[in-house]
């Protein structure tokens, strides 16, 4: 939690990973976010597993905890009519909206873009979409499966001759989430400046494109399709490995490093053909030295001598790691119901200091009355009559 | 069109991917980059994929990754930092600029004297976003690192992989391409901050913790005492069918997900379902592996001899969310992102060896001030007399004694250079274990471009 971005106001409609994980990005920016979550059940990201004890017996979702925290929830059903009149007051206060309703949803309501934008002229209105507003996939449905399969993501994941795989969690659509968020924070300083808001229009299949940009120029420059099955770990003696040489570092220093000693002596196992023709016998070389050791002690060896690695670890080895401690990575979280836990932090550090303290996950509508009633000026009368009508 | 971030202007000191990137983002919205490079060991991003797999003699400035990736960036001034009228000119730059990315490791920029604090008193309101592996600060910061080495620490690794079985990492290094957004979102937070308050700042983006955070739920689980399984393949969302089976004839694959009552009962619509006798919600009584198996032998029935892209027709005509397992050859010949005007057709420098071609364009549609296509990439110091003369307003005389110093140039020193990796048809025929491999060849890969981008595609229309 930073000042950054301290006094910027965001209406999240967002539901699920994707539009929730951009607005966590302003979350731990400063930003004030405001979450509307439907009466009721919530966010489906509520009900997503694993779910977790918060601490009075009931679940929450780890996903929703993970996306949410600091967020303000209020509940809210847009299609009644005095929930309808509420949001286009939010709309009113917000600089940023986020929703990742499905195309057209939003506009069968009465909140369409163009309506909005007559609401506030100066608001950025960011949706999230499988595979954004317009083009004739723009009504399809989408999971992160099938996104990954979408974007080409899956063409480089797995065994050659097995199906292709997907990569694990919602990491996809927090990918998507991230892109969002630099967009609407560029868009949000031009309506700053200018006085003119307008839409983001973001698709999950171009977000993952865009960046994931690599195999456009090798397909051009030579018809080349990438292949499955990248087998860079190396089996260490209690688990995988990644090291690679990197012209920095002299070949020798690389073979010491890896106590791999015929990568001196045989010159046919040395650049270039070690990149190319001989790479195969050099792996083979590495996989048999790595097992002689452990990853923590191959690890250190090559810090020593400059060489790259990574240790593939786990999630209780992440939880434990002496980097991110001294990094001050971890925050403490607070469920709804007063369990706490330790939890990664925003991937990023301001030379400022970090103020240290507990994240809250809200419960459901728990700020329906400082939002309703203290923020947009609600009398409590008002608030009893929403709620009677469902609307809250 | 006026863009977003018009009068931003970025020094990008940044290297290979996630670290440079990110201004690439923002001048797509306006934002003028500067970029600098070492002129005598340029970047390692300019060492792959050359035009018919062949290093020409200027190799460096013809690396198609490069070219997709500083498209639209304005400026490139060669530098040499070590050479002390070059550390000059560096942080001359940096006093004209609004916002500096670098992507050096933890403690390069400082030994030459252009860490962040004396960049700082070139610039006392400067911006400074600095990313690396594991960040500065911690006992791993100076350790060298790719992509693929954060991702693997971060905990993906340990999740990515078939159910099951033992994690294996894909092609992408997970924490490079993700991180990027998050940067551009926190260079223009922080500018948002520095107009509103006076105030720079120094950001340090550590792209290990950004691949913790792409896992951040499972992170928040373990932290809680939840149990988080290893790899689980493409059932990782516990859908009760979830997976690829083949289509066009075993020549591409189609991704199926059934994720809700709606796709499993459109699912039934189309797959002979009665004769493996499973009648029942799957949410309320599960299905076993048996029957996840038989479904799956019934939908690869089904797939095989289809056409993958009426398949998924089908398919989502009766809400299942499907797809084809696309390639690159795949999203450049989309009609979808054809409507969508996502290629961009770039002309480039004939120095660059690329003619016409089509680079992504951009990651997201704003619309009042949209991305626009401004610039090619730029070449090695191709704007070093520019800058010079122009922004930092030097005279043709002081030019020249930079360019006799050594301060600013154009051309690498060969003994630096990596050797140029070996053409694809080489690669091709690699043993499994090695890096960049290509499953194939389609002979026919320009003619399918020309047909899609028109016959200008590939030519020599410079500018």
């Amino acid at each position: 939690m930073n000042d950054l971005l301290e006094g910027l106001r965001i209406l999240d409609l967002g539901r699920y990973t994707a539009g929730p994980y951009c607005a966590k990005l302003f979350v731990d920016a400063g930003a004030d976010v405001i979450h509307v979550e439907r009466p009721g059940a919530g966010d489906p990201a509520r009900a997503l597993p694993p779910l977790l004890d918060d601490g009075s017996g009931e679940a929450v979702s780890a996903v929703y905890a993970f996306l949410n925290a600091d967020k303000r929830s209020v509940t809210l059903d847009f299609t009644t009519p005095t929930g309808a009149e509420w949001l286009r007051e939010l709309v009113r206060w917000a600089d940023i909206v986020v929703e990742n309703f499905a195309p057209g949803t939003l506009e069968r309501h009465g909140f369409g873009v163009d309506e909005m934008l007559g609401v506030n002229p100066t608001v950025v209105w960011v949706s999230i979409t499988n595979f954004g507003g317009s083009g004739p996939s723009r009504d399809l449905r989408g999971t992160s499966l099938t996104l990954q399969a979408a974007a080409a993501l899956m063409d480089g994941n797995g065994d050659e001759d097995r199906e292709p795989l997907r990569y694990p969690r919602h990491l996809s659509e927090y990918w998507a989430g991230s892109n969002a968020a630099h967009a609407a924070l560029i868009a949000r300083r031009h309506a700053r400046l200018s006085g003119e808001g307008q839409h983001v229009d973001v698709s999950i299949q171009e977000s993952l494109v865009a960046s994931y940009f690599m195999h456009f120029a090798d397909y051009q420059y030579q018809g080349a399709l990438q292949a499955r099955g990248w087998l860079d770990l190396k089996p260490a003696s209690d688990g995988p490995i990644i090291v690679n040489w990197h012209t920095a570092v002299p070949w020798d220093v690389f073979a010491i490093a890896l106590e791999a000693e015929e990568l001196i002596l045989d010159p046919e196992l040395q650049p270039p053909l070690s990149m190319t023709a001989n790479a195969g016998r050099v792996a083979d070389v590495i996989s048999r030295s790595m097992r002689a050791r452990t990853r923590r002690e191959w690890f250190a060896r090559a810090k020593e001598h400059r060489v790259p690695a990574g240790m593939v670890q786990t999630l209780d080895e992440v939880a434990a790691c002496e980097h991110l401690e001294a990094r001050a990575h971890f925050g403490s979280l607070r469920l709804p119901g007063g369990a706490e836990g330790r939890v990664p932090g925003p991937p990023y550090a301001l030379n400022e200091g970090a103020t240290e303290r507990t994240q809250a996950v809200p419960g459901l509508g728990e700020h329906n009355v400082v939002v309703f009633g203290e923020l947009l000026g609600h009398s409590d009368g008002e608030l009893q009559a929403a709620a009677a009508a469902g609307a809250i | 069109m006026p863009g977003a971030l018009d009068g931003v202007r970025v020094l990008d000191n940044g290297i290979v991917q996630a670290g440079t990137f990110p201004a690439r983002l923002l001048a797509d919205f306006g934002a003028e980059i500067i970029r600098v490079e070492h002129y005598r060991r340029p970047d390692l991003g300019r060492n792959f994929c050359f035009p018919d797999g062949v290093a020409g003699d200027a190799y460096w400035e013809q690396s198609g990754i490069y070219l997709e990736q500083h498209r639209n960036k304005a400026y490139c001034v060669g530098l040499d930092v070590g050479n002390p009228q070059g550390r000059e000119l560096f942080l001359r730059l940096v006093a004209s600029c609004d916002i500096v990315l670098d992507s050096h490791p933890p403690g390069l920029m400082e030994d030459l004297g252009l860490g962040y604090d004396d960049l700082r008193a070139a610039r006392e309101d400067l911006v400074y976003v600095s990313t690396s592996g594991y960040g500065y600060g911690g006992p791993y910061s100076e350790i060298r690192s790719y992509g693929m080495m954060s991702e693997v620490m971060s905990g993906i690794t340990s999740l990515n992989g078939y159910a099951g079985e033992e994690p294996q990492r894909g092609t992408i290094p997970l924490t490079d391409h993700p991180a990027t957004y998050h940067i551009a979102f926190l260079m223009v937070a922080a500018l948002e901050r520095r107009d509103r308050t006076g105030k720079g700042a120094w950001i340090d983006v550590s792209q290990y913790e950004v691949g913790v955070n792409l896992i951040g739920d499972a992170h928040v689980a373990r932290a809680f005492g939840a149990s988080v399984p290893g790899p689980r393949g493409n059932g990782d969302d516990g859908h009760p069918i979830a997976g690829c089976v083949p289509c066009d004839d075993g020549s591409r694959w189609l991704a199926v997900d059934v994720c809700d009552r709606a796709a499993w009962d459109g699912l039934r619509e189309l797959v002979e379902f009665e004769a493996l006798d499973i009648d029942r919600d799957p949410w309320a009584q599960p299905l076993s592996a048996a029957e996840q198996e038989r479904i799956r032998e019934a939908l690869e029935a089904w797939a095989r001899s289809r056409d993958g892209d009426e398949a998924v027709s089908e398919l989502q005509a009766r809400s299942v969310p499907a797809a084809v397992a696309a390639n690159a050859r795949d999203l450049l010949l989309d009609p979808h992102l054809e409507a969508r005007g996502f290629f961009w057709l770039v002309d480039h420098a004939p120095e660059q060896g690329a003619g016409r071609r089509a680079w992504p364009g951009a990651s997201a549609g704003l619309s009042r001030t949209p991305a626009e296509l401004r610039a090619r990439a730029p070449m090695l110091g191709e704007h070093n007399h520019l800058i010079a003369t122009g922004l930092l307003g030097c005279s043709e005389e002081e030019y020249e004694e930079y360019v006799a110093s050594g301060a600013m140039g154009v051309t690498p020193d060969a003994a630096e250079m990596r050797p140029p990796p070996a053409d694809l048809e080489e690669r091709l025929h690699l043993p499994p274990a090695a890096q960049l491999r290509i499953a194939e060849f389609d002979p026919h890969y320009t003619e399918r471009m020309v047909e899609r981008f028109g016959d200008t595609y590939g030519s020599d229309a410079t500018v």
